[in-house]
């Protein structure tokens, strides 16, 4: 995986959030790991709540995930 | 008296006749109730149901997903819940998004994570990101 990578931890309403940017060429997608993905991005959060912990996934072409980036991450802050 | 008992004959039939037509409106009111209250329902019952399953919960927290995720089921065994976005228009790809739930204890994860995470497993005990190979049993 070649390309910048982001990493920002933050409390939301009791819950510890790790957010993490990552963009550039991936080798192996999920279903296919032979398979190459260049100018993609990885948005992922790893949420740990008291009750659970969570990791969530937006993955996808960079433009494509740039276009949805502050929809999931308005998603993220919404969580009550 | 011929005309009397007919006369009397004949109030009896309007007053059949009159009961008959209110119990029929009576019936009428009824079923256009009914029928109103179904169509109502059914037409509420879906966005209801759309409402509900645009809710995501995690640990305790919950957030409405953006109506533009279309919800599918994940790819991934073990994930939780899956959307798929609409590229952009320059892209050939869509992009998605998906939950995984780890669990609360070692235990859980274990079993949120199917065979991954198990006390006596060489594997990880999360799933791998994209692109990240996945351990190796050395022995």
């Amino acid at each position: 995986m070649a390309g910048a990578s982001k990493l920002q931890v933050f409390k939301l309403n009791g819950a510890r959030v790790t957010y993490l940017d990552v963009d550039g060429d991936y080798q192996g997608i999920p279903g296919n790991p032979a398979s190459r993905r260049e100018n993609f991005r990885l948005l992922g959060v790893y949420l740990d709540t008291p009750n659970g912990a969570y990791r969530i996934i937006m993955f996808g072409p960079a433009d494509t995930v740039e276009l949805y980036r502050a929809e999931f991450e308005g998603w993220i802050k919404a969580l009550r | 008296m011929t005309n009397h008992i007919t006369n009397d004959v004949l109030l009896t039939l309007k007053r059949i006749v009159h009961g008959a037509r209110r119990e029929m409106r009576i019936d009428l009111y009824a079923i256009l109730l009914v029928a109103g209250s179904a169509f109502g329902l059914a037409l509420q019952t879906p966005d209801l149901q759309a409402a509900d399953q645009a809710i995501v919960k995690l640990g305790g927290l919950q957030s409405r997903v953006p109506g533009d995720w279309k919800e599918e089921v994940p790819y991934d065994p073990r994930g939780y819940k899956a959307y798929r976005l609409e590229p952009a228009s320059n892209d050939q790809f869509d992009a998605n998004v998906t939950i995984y739930s780890l669990g609360n204890q070692p235990e859980d994860m274990a079993h949120a994570t199917s065979d991954y995470g198990s006390k006596n497993s060489c594997r990880p005990r999360v799933p791998p990101w994209p692109g990240q190979a996945s351990s190796r049993c050395s022995n």
